[in-house]
């Protein structure tokens, strides 16, 4: 034990300490924004804006396919993977972060009994 | 004058003092809180967030707070959790191939002016990096905050049993990480 060496404290900003409490209590007074877009809506944006990309969505009108299964198409003929279906957004970063805010409030609690710790 | 917890949630549960009490509240416990998320973050300006997001929710759910474990063990608890979170979707984003976040960690303590330039101090960084994350913050509450293991059982609803094989674990492998030439 006498090996590890204890951490030294993280250096901040200069002030920041001082100017924290005004910043969460700020936020803290502020009401609560509706989030305007849920994952469903985004994907349906994203689908609509691939498919509007693909320029093939008119092309043959009588043909029955909808705007989802034609994208599901080129994921599924490995055309377009997840990353090429993120990058049609404009904010690509923000859309994994809701898909990713959603996946783990689906998940199991952080901290379980069970799992393994090693 | 330092104020206590009881004050605190006192001032916190009068409407006329609740703003106040919430401001000594983030004074009391702002450096701990923050430096308990950033050992876990290591970047300032995510650590930042974090520290914001603990206190609003914190502040949130005030209300619900029985007073069964002090201020402190709440918020920490709090505050792990968010950490953990962070870093757990900072994983997923990885695997998705948009963002590396460990590469973009280790390069943090390369070359961060806000990290000591300590070589030692470096190479534990590194070391603890190498730890699972839950593993590593079980080393931080033990072996750099020094709280005890009910403590820190209390903060992760975790047994005192699998605290002491995990830190027992994480202090080997920093042990020979760091001895390691």
């Amino acid at each position: 034990m006498q090996k590890i060496p204890k951490q030294q404290p993280f250096q901040v900003p200069e002030n920041y300490f001082e100017e924290l409490p005004e910043k969460i209590l700020a936020k803290a007074r502020r009401p609560k924004a509706k989030l305007s877009w849920t994952w469903a809506a985004a994907a349906v944006v994203l689908l609509g804006v691939g498919v509007w990309q693909s320029g093939e969505f008119n092309a043959n009108p009588s043909t029955p396919i909808t705007a989802d299964d034609e994208v599901l198409l080129y994921i599924d003929s490995e055309q377009w993977n997840s990353e090429d279906v993120l990058s049609f957004s404009d904010n690509p970063n923000e859309l994994l972060d809701q898909i990713i805010e959603e996946e783990l409030a689906k998940s199991e609690p952080l901290w379980t009994e069970e799992e393994t710790w090693f | 004058m330092k104020v206590n917890d009881q004050e605190i949630l006192a001032r916190i549960r009068s409407p006329f003092t609740k703003e106040l009490g919430f401001r000594e509240l983030i004074e009391t416990y702002q450096k701990p809180v923050y430096q308990v998320i950033r050992r876990m973050v290591l970047i300032h300006e995510d650590a930042d967030d974090l520290t914001q997001n603990t206190f609003i929710k914190a502040y949130k759910a005030l209300d619900r707070f029985e007073g069964n474990s002090s201020l402190f063990t709440w918020l920490y608890r709090i505050a792990t959790n968010e950490s953990l979170t962070f870093l757990e979707k900072k994983k997923k984003r990885f695997f998705f191939s948009l963002d590396d976040h460990q590469e973009k960690l280790e390069s943090y303590i390369d070359h961060s002016s806000s990290l000591s330039g300590d070589e030692i101090q470096l190479k534990l960084q590194k070391s603890l990096l190498k730890l699972p994350d839950k593993q590593r913050l079980v080393f931080h509450l033990k072996y750099e905050e020094d709280l005890s293991y009910e403590e820190i059982s209390k903060i992760t609803g975790t047994s005192v049993g699998a605290l002491k094989a995990s830190y027992h674990h994480a202090v080997k492998k920093i042990e020979q990480e760091i001895t390691q030439e």
